[in-house]
């Protein structure tokens, strides 16, 4: 009896650690991590680096949640280790740096800025790295004999720290719309730096004729994304008031026709019937 | 002749008033089971939702709303017809008023509860009067429920006093003590004076007079429920008048039957004759003849005008593995064999009338399944779905419990408002007529 | 408690106006800062709609803060009751199917029942094979509700469940619904569905219903395509938009005249004139808010639909498949 037990026993416990075995070897794969970091400057002047990280699952891309992201700015031998943050749900960990913010740069004026994601259980290492200079986007708004006309200019600064216009950058022109922002054009700046657009006639602003122009440096390899906003009344005024419905049937309110309608059957149905009422009522007194 | 018709009636029926009889109780219970096995299957629905019904997204509408409108048809047609016997003074349509009247009530309250089975949520059916909108066909429908439910409670009510004051007066009554207080309250204190005649009468006359156009506009508007949808084979103009004939015809054919088996039951041979069956079978032979002119007008205009999905749908009714045998019976039952069986003397009989009744209210029913499955399982857009019961409706067990549970309701109406007055209007059959006289005169 | 939500709308109106809520991502403005933690602070704002970022400050600290995101419409919130049969102010929504990239991927169907919260059996969006004649080729179809500005379906509600909005949605109000189905039967487009059972196949989240995410189902009344406006108070495209991997669904607003897929943004006058746009049975004159263009151009044969479908759902489109 005894031995019977020691050996179920015995066998019990290898069955478990064997099936602990396959099951560390299911854990034990860490995914390899794509890492993309922006760069991102916004209108007032803050900074966003951005670190978006998925993996991929056959062919369905995936968010790595939750993994620590180690921010740093190197520039001129200077490593500056900036902050760690934990990646969100959609796979993005989101620093904001404020304006006014010294990052270290080397005598061509870059600062690499680096995200990086340790090795876990579940993930492998990942890191990228970025150089950016910074760089200032700057739009006038004119009109010219009744044309709308987006002037803009980029601008970056030179080894000795003066000014000097950005030749060939991608610039885009948009105007804000509910979900998306609508193109009114895209290029690439002059050799001074300049860059103009037309504002369409027809774009229908709000009911001011308020529109919201965006400007946008998208994804430059040497400045990042630099966005820059302002709102004017070119747009075209959109009437909120409502239209008069031809068909009201829908509507909360019943044709007058239909009200008087139903009232005048219902009232001549039920006075007949409260004279019949009225006469039977009677036969009790009457002789 | 004259005499048969002035003894006293009443006497009859007093045995079939006193004590119930052993059948009489078996009957009911038998019905009540019935009702039970609909209950059950209501409470069914409610816990599991409907999808324990045939219907679905395609068919949302389904044998409870055939049901529906075959009773409010029921409803309205005896309305109508009541109405018109009373105030033209068909005094040969005497016997028949209370199973009309009857009819009327019952089936108006068996209609709606079809109506409160078939939506999602019945807790909240007070809605319709909370939120009421007026544009909606289904708000005119119960406004006009509503309303012809009240008239034809309180004309029923009217035809009974007389008949109510001579049980209260009658003597040596072995009843319950409760009943004789019943009949007390609800003759309203009437002796049968002159004034009081003809105040009951003047009472009688203005409510025969609302009940008619009640019914016409009440079905009219049923019709309209479907006629104003845009959908191929509802949305039709002809609807209307054909719904209100319908049910007139419908109607008809049931009182046959219905006084068919209260002949049979309670021996009432002298009060209703052969000439009440060769009648009405007359009246049936004119209704099927305007049925099949409504019916070919309201085929022939879609098919002739050959609209897609017209198309299809009419295709369905030719179609022998869809709707191809119901079509058929349909038409054949309500419009063609009364002409044959009524139309040609040979076969004229109580018997042979009697079933051709039996057929054409069966016929009028399918007729009504035909007018709301096919159309909903011909939607603009072709169903394209890879589960059947989604495409094709077919009733459950839970929709023929609570259909039989319907018609036992009905049923039940009629064995009990039997034990409670006399099912053929004594007071008026008692009248001095000189039309009944004339009637039976030129019958001979 | 009103008095500092009134603060708190204000507040949020003021950071639309200043128009610093737009771009890709977040977008944030340092000056805000301030106003927007203490408002969030007084005010209770759901955590769903609070964002905790990571600033680094000029000194070098790194700061948390809340910062409540930014809506592009407010409330932020599906209003829920009566407050949500009241329009979007200014909008008027409109989409645009273009069928010539429609492949049956069915994503558009499963997005949207991920985001109601539907079981399998109900589908808001359905992709119908469609077959005018013999001579014509098939192509697919995907149809919602098309909210139309005549809608037959509100016409008969006899309880005014279900409404059309000022910003041309047409929603239904479940806790009204006395679960007629007249509607059903009266929408010429299919575009209903009855909530016929309670097992539903994932637990339904405790919150109040909102028209405008038809979210909680309740049992025994109808639902439909709602053209999420939920999600566009967010600034945010309807799930089937996203989910869409060919980009056939184009939703934006007809009075900024916009549309986008997700991907592209378009002029909506323009591509209904450039592409001969046109509403589907606009014969029966409901009026549409839903509009296609022709399947014109095509870049892959619509057989190419028939590829990722189980044995099962490729009986769906039998009638059309065995004729061609």
């Amino acid at each position: 009896m005894k031995i019977k037990e020691i050996l179920f026993s015995v066998s019990f416990v290898m069955f478990l650690i064997s099936n602990m075995a396959v099951a560390q070897e299911n854990e034990i794969k860490p995914k390899k991590v794509r890492l993309k970091l922006e760069y991102i400057k916004l209108p007032n002047g803050t900074k966003v680096l951005n670190a978006k990280m998925y993996w991929k699952d056959g062919k369905e891309f995936n968010a790595v949640v939750d993994q620590d992201v180690m921010f740093a700015a190197v520039g001129d031998s200077v490593e500056l280790k900036l902050a760690t943050i934990k990646s969100n749900k959609e796979g993005f960990a989101k620093l904001y740096i404020e304006k006014d913010f010294k990052f270290p740069i080397n005598e061509e004026g870059f600062t690499s800025f680096t995200a990086k994601m340790n090795k876990s259980t579940q993930f492998k290492r990942a890191k990228k790295t970025i150089n950016i200079k910074d760089a200032e986007l700057d739009f006038t708004l004119n009109e010219i004999d009744s044309v709308k006309i987006i002037e803009l200019n980029v601008s970056s600064f030179g080894t000795d720290g003066e000014i000097v216009p950005v030749n060939r950058a991608e610039v885009n022109v948009y105007v804000k719309r509910l979900h998306s922002l609508y193109e009114i054009k895209k290029g690439a700046t002059n050799e001074n730096g300049f860059f103009s657009a037309v504002f369409p006639e027809d774009m229908p602003g709000d009911s001011t004729g308020n529109v919201t122009i965006i400007v946008k440096v998208l994804d430059s390899d040497d400045y990042g994304t630099i966005e820059k906003v302002q709102n004017i009344k070119w747009g075209t005024i959109v009437s909120y008031a409502e239209e008069e419905h031809v068909r009201t049937l829908w509507t909360g309110e019943a044709p007058v026709w239909m009200i008087i309608a139903v009232c005048v059957i219902l009232l001549g149905a039920w006075f007949n019937f409260a004279l019949a009422i009225y006469k039977v009522s009677k036969i009790k007194n009457a002789v | 002749m004259e005499s048969e018709y002035r003894e006293d009636i009443l006497g009859g029926f007093i045995p079939h008033i006193q004590k119930p009889d052993r059948k009489w109780y078996a009957t009911v219970f038998v019905l009540l089971a019935i009702i039970g096995v609909g209950l059950f299957a209501f409470v069914y629905q409610l816990y599991k939702g409907q999808i324990v019904t045939g219907m679905r997204d395609n068919v949302v509408l389904g044998v409870y709303t055939v049901n529906f409108i075959f009773f409010m048809g029921l409803s309205y047609a005896g309305a109508l017809i009541g109405g018109i016997f009373h105030i033209g003074g068909f005094s040969w349509g005497r016997p028949m008023l209370r199973m009309l009247e009857i009819v009327t009530i019952t089936s108006l309250i068996v209609g709606p509860i079809f109506i409160l089975v078939c939506i999602g949520r019945p807790e909240r059916f007070l809605n319709l009067f909370f939120y009421a909108r007026i544009q909606s066909p289904i708000i005119w429908d119960v406004i006009a429920i509503v309303s012809d439910l009240f008239f034809c409670v309180v004309y029923l009510h009217f035809t009974y006093i007389r008949d109510f004051a001579k049980l209260r007066d009658y003597p040596n009554l072995n009843i319950a003590n409760w009943r004789k207080k019943f009949y007390k309250i609800m003759a309203l204190g009437y002796n049968d004076t002159k004034a009081q005649q003809r105040l009951l009468h003047q009472a009688q006359n203005i409510m025969a007079a609302i009940i008619i156009p009640t019914a016409i506009i009440a079905y009219s508007l049923l019709a309209w429920l479907f006629g104003m949808n845009q959908r191929p084979g509802w949305n039709n103009s002809i609807f209307a008048p054909y719904f209100v004939l319908s049910a007139v015809y419908s109607g008809i054919a049931l009182i046959i039957i219905i006084m068919w088996i209260y002949r049979k039951v309670y021996k009432l041979e002298q009060c209703i004759k052969k000439e009440h069956f060769d009648f009405l079978g007359y009246t049936l032979l004119l209704l099927a003849l305007f049925y099949g002119y409504f019916s070919f007008s309201e085929y022939i205009t879609e098919w002739y005008n050959s609209a897609k999905t017209s198309s299809i749908l009419l295709a369905k009714f030719w179609d022998f593995s869809e709707y191809g045998f119901m079509f058929m019976f349909s038409n054949f039952f309500a419009a063609i064999l009364p002409i044959i069986v009524i139309g040609i003397p040979q076969f004229r009989s109580i018997k042979s009338i009697v079933i051709t009744s039996g057929l054409i209210v069966f016929a009028l029913w399918l007729k009504r399944y035909l007018i709301v499955i096919p159309s909903l399982e011909t939607p603009y857009i072709p169903i394209q779905d890879e589960r059947l019961e989604w495409v094709f409706y077919s009733a459950t067990w839970v929709e023929w419990a609570l259909t039989l549970a319907g018609i036992a309701f009905f049923v039940l109406a009629f064995v009990v408002m039997s034990k409670i007055a006399p099912i053929v209007n004594v007071s008026e059959m008692e009248e001095k007529s000189k039309g009944l006289k004339f009637f039976y005169k030129t019958r001979k | 408690m009103s008095k500092d939500e009134h603060k708190n709308e204000s507040s949020r109106r003021d950071f639309l106006k200043s128009g610093f809520a737009f771009g890709i991502g977040t977008l944030f403005t340092g000056g805000l800062f301030s106003s927007c933690s203490e408002t969030t602070a007084k005010v209770t704002i759901s955590d769903e709609n609070v964002e905790k970022i990571k600033l680094l400050t000029t000194d070098g600290q790194i700061v948390e803060i809340d910062k409540s995101k930014a809506c592009p419409i407010s409330p932020c919130e599906p209003p829920v009751g009566d407050e949500a049969r009241k329009g979007i102010p200014g909008r008027k929504f409109v989409m645009v199917i273009d069928l010539a990239r429609c492949a049956n991927a069915g994503k558009c169907t499963s997005a949207c029942q991920l985001g109601h919260n539907l079981t399998p059996d109900q589908e808001f969006m359905r992709v119908y094979l469609m077959k005018d004649h013999e001579y014509t080729d098939p192509y697919w179809f995907p149809k919602n509700c098309y909210h139309c500005d005549n809608p037959s379906c509100v016409k008969v509600c006899p309880v005014g469940a279900t409404f059309k909005r000022d910003d041309g949605v047409v929603l239904v109000d479940a806790e009204t619904c006395i679960g007629c189905k007249f509607c059903v039967s009266a929408c010429p487009y299919s575009a209903r569905v009855f909530n016929w059972t309670e097992d539903w196949s994932k637990p339904e989240v405790d919150i109040e219903f909102s028209p405008e995410t038809s979210i909680p189902r309740i049992p025994g009344t109808v639902s439909k395509c709602d053209f999420c406006p939920d999600m566009s108070r967010q600034g945010k495209l309807p799930h089937c938009v996203t989910g869409c991997p060919m980009g056939a669904i184009y939703f934006g607003d007809a009075n900024e005249d916009t549309i986008c897929n997700g991907v592209e943004t378009l002029r909506f006058k323009q591509t209904i004139k450039d592409k001969a746009g046109y509403r589907y049975l606009e014969e029966l004159g409901t009026l549409p808010r839903v509009y296609y263009l022709p399947p014109v151009d095509r870049q892959f044969p619509y057989e190419r639909g028939f590829e990722k479908l189980t044995d099962e759902q490729k009986l769906r489109y039998k009638n059309i498949s065995d004729n061609s």
